[in-house]
């Protein structure tokens, strides 16, 4: 008999204690029994998919006469109201026919202003979808509620205009943004008085819908008079957001606490005031920058040689100098061009700099030359 | 803590482990697919909200730099930038980096876009090559492009160039082959403008497969379902992997891969965490890493965002080969980026991406792919060993696919629910099938890629030894090749274009090996001893190392062994002998390789190397296990044998990966160490003399006359693999045996008539030698048993008990490792009793036929011949014939060793093997595969004593025992394990003994057991009317091998004890006499007494039992130790081994005889004369007249 060697073994075969035959067996049944549950509900899914495009085609198709009518008419015309068949109150009376009723609506009256806006908002109230949306509004969840909210705005329900305004300090972003959109959208810049109380960060992606919704509305003389305020918001976004609106409205009134803002410990907002005070610039405010470079990190001290390549004078050539031996490539780039932009005889001296130097200044003084002769 | 306990804990750590993986592994995936649910929920509500318009007018919007590296895309470049122009986004600066395209990818931007260079300033904040010329368009329609021509560098070095030229902050880089939804961009910018506590650093999209997909003018018209299976099969993937895996992650904040092919990055991160690696093939997964990695280390927080909207689609790989090498790549790629950043393996200091998505990577999509090889190789081994339990592999089977369908399923009904993008029933009955093939053939391709990944990393060469500028392809010499390269390392310094590998045609490399071996011999040779050297001492480290390790081990397990630093010593001498011979041959063959292809003979070095290491390793577990060094008897094993023992013993997992593990050491070892091994000039010169004299000097020879001299310490000093093939070399190659009757060494017969120092040497009366080269006369001088007997009116019951494994070294008075047979030697006392008795074979091969035969042992033993066996007179058929009845017992199955073949020869009446026995017997404890030899030995007697005999016959019943077989498992074991600490006391031992005895607990208390089983037989036997006219024989078949051995002729040595109620007399008896001479005087003793016919012609090879008191030898006779080696040979007191000449002392100790030629030739020629006949026998000559065997047999 031959011996045995490395094989030897007195433990029984472990694995079997782990994982027994019987209990796989039911493992496989479960897990095919669930792989034909899926298959079926992916079959379900598509079928009750391709159903929905048809219910919602159908009902569009009977929306269309009416949308068309709103669209054409005038609003006197439409003042006693649409003609609904009592069989399209009836389809109305299902939740889904509604919200897609609704939806199709919410999507025209984005598209429309004036006279036919107006008559899409008539027939929204007639068919007695304000209720439908209000409804929304009291949901627990989130997306029912901003959703609510949405159409009730679109719709110009200005009426609900408190209740919306009371959630542009939701703890929850979706209804906070919704919020706010509304109450601008309702009351234009006088909406911005959210402003005031918001503790919730207002995001970029915000402050951009923000800013494009106020565009839609008149101007409001009032601004300067709330943005000192807003500026000293312990809400950093806020004061981000509050520059921006200085800058796009160019709010020249409040240069000084703009370059107050300079001093923020945000960088954020910082840099907001470098852009901002580029479009409300008094003769100081380039060298204010100037003189700000030192204080600041290497982001915004680009920010600063860009904006003061736009409105720099003379007065700052000699800093500008100082910066052509900076260690840093980019800045020594950035003040190039700056200098080049805002000295008479820039390009020149930079030319002769470029000789004289040669290597990366000649390249630099290459790219400024052909980036200003574009 | 002793081994078995380590083992054990071994074994649970591993058991634990693969069922911890896969338990793991299957949450991981259920959590997976949860998450998504949750995540993809929430962002589909958020996305209803978004109207992504706003931001692609909005003068507010960020700015952004698409970045999109070309090479060679001249085909498509024009249609591709356009599709990239007409992005909906006004903020945008499209930077395309044209990285050294050799085709006219740069003319056609040029044209197409009126482009021109401009002066433009390159910041190389990240290190790249160099930009040869920027170009903008003349044409304003085409203000936002920038075309980059510069010097290539690869993928990550374009993207670098981008990173340093982008004038944005945001940027995303794009395959620029790739097909953009209308609003990507802005749905991969938006999470960047959502930020607020936590910095986001990038954003990645969901790519899908556009094959078959309909695109007009760089848009996606028409989404379809790829018409290619390899193309579906991804779609799946893309599906899993997206929707559900990089869902899931996003929520977790885990992600450590945005495709390449489309992600946005914040530019400030990217540039201060040093940008795309070049240096891996995996750079977008190593960028997200390591931006991950600077963010951590920085202690600011951060998210990766993900958008699960289906934004990009790109073709993919619709044929084995190139989906072979994507799968290999992005293998490499997570390799390499692992291993990068390896510091973040389970630091918490890197949070969740430390603990949890590190580890995911690394245990699930980087050994993942091993672990499913190794688990498939793991089931071949196992499914040819045929330990495989089909039952159970296939459930777990079905289990696993069932899983993995599911999975697919659940995935298939999250694109279903969220964007849907194959809208028909068919389209998605397709993608159900194809899910269903996955197991079978897309998933094993999958897996072989990232294998071959794997064999990739590990043979890449990164030298640049191996790679060639373009154009070298007309230079053929190595004088050339030699500068090209010194060329292209010069070069390498400085930025050049990627140099691209190509290979020598056989022409170019016939002409190199010409010039090679022609103009200068003496450098190539040099280079290759060099290259060699650094394999041959990882060699020899390895080697000394598995030296060491043998040595330790068998000290732990066995106590230090006798004459331990000359073991150590000649250890190391014997190995360094190997590695020499091995070494000469092993450099020929490298030479040769080497002058054709250099990385062939590595590879073969390599794969050389580690077999022999393998080889050695086991050998030396064998030896450690078994105490004897394997030699060519492995191969005189058949297939069902090995099967048998090894099924006996039981594979354990454990050991099987820990062996895997060490193959994967071993390898390592030989790709990685040798890299860092300098071999200068000096070193190169000393390695190759030290060689040139080793061989010369005959190190082996030097070291054998060194032997230590105890038997165990000599097979522990030699080197197990030298002692290995040379053994099998002699197997395969044997020496002729010398058939001249005139050579100096022919001493006439084996049984020669020459006088023995002590005596004389028995011989035999040869009949017609030319005919029957063993047939001889008998007569009654066999008969030396009369004069002991009563005699009893009927002819006796004749029982031969053979113990396995039973050596004298442990039982009887005398045993030099103790009695530790109590009842056995108690037995003696009342018996006649051989205390110098030998076996005739070492190993259980040769007991039926040497006992009951005394026959020859052909060329594996006599049994070996299967079915040819010969006919032939034994004792069994012979008493057969004289109306005994015969029967053979044992407790194993009786094919092993062809015994039931033997037996059936001789015309036996029963066999009582395992399978007859019934239901209400035990079985030995099972081993790990649930074998068991069979019946423990108290089992197999009280079988034996169970079986009814008829009182009006004699009957002559053989007993094979096997309990004191390896692996030594036998029932009660606790009890006698104690029963073995009772039985030292006993004999007196002091500590150290009982320690040295201690490391063979199982092999003594195994004894016992069989001892305490001939004791209840006896016992029970002496109760029954036929025990007084019943005579038994005991005897062991060899002397167990598993208890260090003291000398060669130890192995042999036995006790023979004859007990019966009808002895006149005891006596005890110091004469030798062997197995061969039972038969004869048995035979002649029952003629003489009982009138029982015999013949007087046999073909036995015994001359009969010696009775002498005294301590001689007449008898001449081979020994054979395994069923290959025959190399032992005993006449009168002598005894030779090999060419090893020893003196058998009364004690039977050996001692070794160096200058006793005469003695040396004459046991070299009476053994020669054995094997001439024996070969004689082999080549077809009969034992026996058939006229005898028509007599005697054919009753």
């Amino acid at each position: 008999m031959i011996p045995v060697f490395f094989l030897q073994s007195r433990n029984p075969n472990a694995f079997s204690k782990y994982i027994r035959p019987e209990y796989l067996v039911i493992g496989i049944e479960v897990l095919l029994a669930n792989f034909l549950v899926i298959i079926a509900i992916i079959y379900l899914n598509l079928y009750l998919r391709k159903r929905n495009f048809f219910y919602k085609k159908e009902i569009n198709q009977q929306l269309e006469a009416w949308i068309t009518k709103a669209i054409l008419d005038e609003p006197d015309k439409v003042e006693q109201g649409f003609e609904i068949p009592r069989k399209f109150n009836r389809v109305l009376k299902k939740f889904n026919a509604r919200q897609i009723v609704i939806d199709e609506l919410v999507a025209i009256r984005k598209e429309l202003t004036g006279a036919a806006a107006k008559n899409i908002i008539v027939l929204y109230e007639q068919l007695g979808l304000k209720k439908h949306s209000l409804n929304k509004l009291s949901s627990r969840k989130w997306h029912v509620k901003s959703k609510g909210i949405m159409e009730l705005y679109i719709m110009d329900q200005n009426d609900t205009l408190k209740r919306i305004y009371k959630n542009t300090n939701s703890n929850n972003e979706f209804i906070r943004m919704e919020a706010q959109i509304g109450v601008i959208h309702m009351t234009g810049f006088d909406g911005l008085r959210f402003l005031d109380v918001v503790s919730y960060p207002i995001t970029e992606w915000q402050q951009i819908k923000l800013l494009e919704q106020l565009r839609l509305s008149r101007e409001d003389g009032q601004l300067a008079m709330h943005i000192p305020k807003w500026l000293r918001s312990k809400n950093d976004t806020v004061v981000v957001f509050t520059l921006k609106l200085a800058d796009a409205y160019q709010q020249f009134s409040v240069h000084d606490e703009v370059v107050k803002a300079l001093q923020h410990p945000n960088e954020m907002v910082r840099i907001q005031a470098v852009k901002t005070l580029v479009r409300i610039a008094n003769t100081f405010t380039p060298q204010i920058l100037a003189e700000h470079y030192e204080n600041e990190h290497f982001t915004n001290r680009l920010n600063i040689l860009d904006a003061i390549s736009k409105i720099g004078t003379e007065e700052q050539a000699w800093f500008l100098i100082g910066l052509l031996d900076d260690e840093s490539d980019v800045i020594k780039l950035k003040a190039g061009k700056a200098f080049a932009a805002c000295f008479k005889y820039g390009m020149e001296a930079l030319e002769e700099r470029g000789k004289a130097k040669k290597g990366a200044y000649q390249k630099i003084y290459l790219h400024i030359k052909a980036e200003l002769g574009r | 803590m002793n081994w078995q306990t380590i083992e054990n804990i071994l074994f649970a750590i591993l058991s634990y482990g693969i069922f911890i993986y896969s338990v793991v592994l299957v949450l991981s995936y259920i959590f997976i697919g949860l998450f998504s649910i949750g995540e993809t929920n929430t962002y589909l509500k958020k996305n209803s909200f978004t109207d992504y318009r706003l931001l692609a007018a909005s003068p507010h919007a960020p700015s952004i730099s698409i970045l999109a590296p070309a090479f060679n895309e001249g085909n498509t470049i024009i249609d591709n930038v356009r599709s990239l122009l007409s992005i909906y986004y006004s903020n945008l600066e499209l930077i395309i980096l044209n990285d050294g395209s050799t085709d006219d990818t740069l003319e056609k931007l040029i044209e197409a876009y009126e482009l021109k260079p401009v002066d433009f300033f390159v910041n190389y904040q990240i290190p790249t090559k160099k930009v040869r010329n920027v170009y903008r368009s003349t044409n304003p329609v085409y203000n936002k492009l920038v075309v980059v021509d510069k010097i290539n560098g690869g993928k990550a070095d374009a993207l670098n160039v981008g990173v340093n030229i982008a004038t944005n902050n945001y940027l995303v880089c794009i395959d620029v082959d790739c097909i953009l939804e209308q609003d990507a961009l802005l749905k991969m910018i938006k999470p960047f403008l959502e930020q607020t506590d936590k910095k986001i650093i990038a954003s990645g999209g969901v790519v899908r497969v556009a094959n078959s997909c309909i695109v007009e003018h760089g848009q996606l018209v028409k989404v379809r379902m790829p018409e290619n299976y390899f193309a579906r099969m991804q779609s799946l993937e893309y599906i899993r992997s997206f929707i559900l895996g990089r869902m899931a992650w996003s929520r977790l904040n885990g992600l450590m891969l945005i495709s390449g092919a489309f992600g946005a990055f914040d530019k400030e991160v990217v540039i201060k965490s040093g940008g795309y690696n070049h240096n891996t093939v995996g750079e977008d997964m190593e960028l997200v890493v390591r931006m991950r990695r600077y963010l951590e280390e920085h202690n600011e927080a951060y998210e990766v965002k993900y958008i699960p909207d289906p934004l990009c689609w790109t073709e993919v790989p619709s044929t084995t080969e190139v989906l072979s090498r994507q799968r290999n790549r992005w293998l490499r790629g997570t390799f390499e980026t692992l291993k990068m950043h390896r510091i973040m393996f389970f630091n918490p200091k890197y949070h969740l991406m430390g603990v949890i998505s590190y580890p995911f990577w690394f245990f699930f999509e980087l050994c993942a792919p091993l672990i499913e090889f190794f688990g498939f190789m793991f089931f071949l081994i196992f499914a040819v060993l045929g330990l495989i339990y089909w039952d159970f592999f296939f459930i777990y089977l079905v289990f696993v696919i069932s899983f993995g369908y599911l999975y697919s399923a659940f995935a298939i009904y999250m694109e279903i629910i969220t964007y849907n993008q194959y809208k028909k029933r068919t389209e998605v009955a397709r993608l159900i099938l194809t899910a269903l093939t996955e197991p079978f053939y897309f998933h094993p391709l999958v897996v072989w890629s990232a294998i071959k990944g794997y064999m990739y990393l590990i043979t890449k060469n990164k030298g640049w030894g191996e790679m060639t500028r373009v154009g070298f392809g007309k230079r053929t010499t190595a004088s050339k090749i030699a500068e090209a390269v010194a060329t292209a390392v010069a070069e390498a310094t400085e930025p050049m274009e990627k140099p691209q590998v190509i290979r020598l045609t056989l022409w170019q490399r016939i002409t190199k090996l010409y010039y090679d071996i022609k103009v200068r011999p003496f450098p190539v040779l040099r280079a290759g001893f060099k290259d060699f050297s650094r394999y041959a001492i990882v060699f020899t480290l390895l080697f000394f190392i598995n030296r060491i390790f043998e040595l330790a081990f068998d000290a732990y397990k066995h106590g230090i062994p006798q004459l331990f630093w000359k073991v150590i010593g000649l250890s190391f001498l014997k190995d360094i002998s190997f590695i020499l011979q091995t070494g000469i041959i092993g450099f020929s063959i490298f030479f040769v390789i080497y002058i054709f292809h250099r990385r062939t003979a590595r590879i073969f070095l390599i794969v050389l190397s580690v077999l022999l290491l393998i080889i050695q390793v086991g050998l030396s577990q064998y030896f450690t296990t078994t105490l004897v060094p394997l030699g060519a008897d492995v191969w005189g094993y058949s297939w069902n044998d090995i099967k048998l023992t090894v099924g006996a013993a039981g594979i354990k997992i454990s050991l099987v990966l820990i062996f895997v593990a060490f193959i994967g050491l071993i390898i390592a070892a030989f790709v990685f160490i040798p890299r860092k091994i300098k071999v200068n000039n000096t070193w190169a010169f000393c390695l190759f003399t030290a060689l040139i004299l080793g061989i010369s000097f005959d190190v082996e020879n030097k070291a054998n006359k060194l032997l230590p001299g105890q038997e165990y310490s000599n097979n522990l000093s030699i080197n197990k693999s030298y002692y290995f093939f040379s053994a099998t070399l002699d197997h395969f190659f044997p020496a002729k045996v010398n058939q001249d009757i005139y050579t100096d060494t022919y001493s006439g017969d084996f049984n020669s008539d020459e006088k023995a120092e002590t005596g004389t040497i028995a011989t035999h009366h040869y009949i017609d030698e030319q005919e029957y080269p063993f047939l001889h006369t008998i007569d009654s001088s066999a008969d030396v048993l009369s004069p002991f007997f009563n005699k009893s009116p009927t002819p006796p019951n004749i029982v031969i008990v053979l113990v396995e494994g039973l050596g004298r070294a442990f039982t009887n008075k005398g045993a030099y490792l103790g009695n530790f047979t109590p009842f056995i030697d108690s037995l003696a006392e009342k018996s006649l009793y051989w205390e110098n008795f030998l076996s005739e074979g070492g190993r259980t091969f040769a007991v039926l036929p040497s006992f009951m035969g005394s026959l020859p042992f052909a060329k594996n033993g006599f049994c070996e011949l299967g079915d040819r066996m010969p006919q032939h007179l034994s004792l069994l058929s012979l008493l057969k014939y004289n109306g005994y009845n015969t029967s053979f017992n044992v407790g194993c199955v009786s094919t092993f060793d062809n015994m039931n073949i033997y037996l059936k020869k001789n015309n036996i009446d029963v066999i009582n093997d395992e399978p007859t026995y019934p239901a209400n017997y035990v079985k030995m404890p099972a081993s790990a595969s649930g074998f068991s030899w069979g019946y423990g030995d108290k089992e197999l007697f009280r079988r034996f004593l169970e079986t009814k005999q008829n009182p009006q016959q004699p009957y002559a019943s053989v007993v094979l025992t096997v309990s004191t077989h390896s692996p030594f498992f036998i029932n009660e074991q606790d009890y006698y394990l104690q029963r073995f600490e009772q039985r030292m006391n006993e004999l007196g031992f002091d500590e150290a003994q009982k320690n040295e005895h201690r490391n063979y607990k199982y092999q003594y208390a195994s004894i016992l057991f069989t001892n305490d089983a001939v004791r209840n037989f006896i016992n029970e036997y002496s109760k029954r009317p036929d025990f007084a006219n019943t005579v038994f024989l005991i005897t062991g078949d060899h002397r167990m091998p598993e208890i260090p051995m003291i000398s060669k002729l130890d192995r042999y040595h036995v006790p023979l004890i004859i007990y019966s109620p009808l002895l006149k007399r005891t006596a005890k008896f110091s004469s030798v006499s062997t197995h061969f001479d039972v038969t004869p005087s048995l035979a002649m003793w029952l003629k003489r007494s009982y009138g029982l016919q015999m013949p007087s012609a046999v073909n036995w090879m015994g001359t009969g039992l010696d009775t002498a008191r005294n301590f001689r030898n007449i008898h001449a006779y081979p020994l054979m130790q395994t069923k290959t080696d025959l190399i032992d040979f005993v006449m009168g007191n002598y005894m030779i081994n090999g060419n090893d000449l020893y003196a058998i002392n009364s004690n039977m100790d050996l001692t070794r005889e160096t200058n006793n030629d005469a003695e040396l030739l004459k046991l070299r020629g009476a053994f020669d004369k054995f094997k001439f006949k024996n070969n004689q026998f082999l080549n077809g000559y009969k034992l026996v007249p058939d006229s005898l065997i028509q007599k005697y047999l054919k009753k």
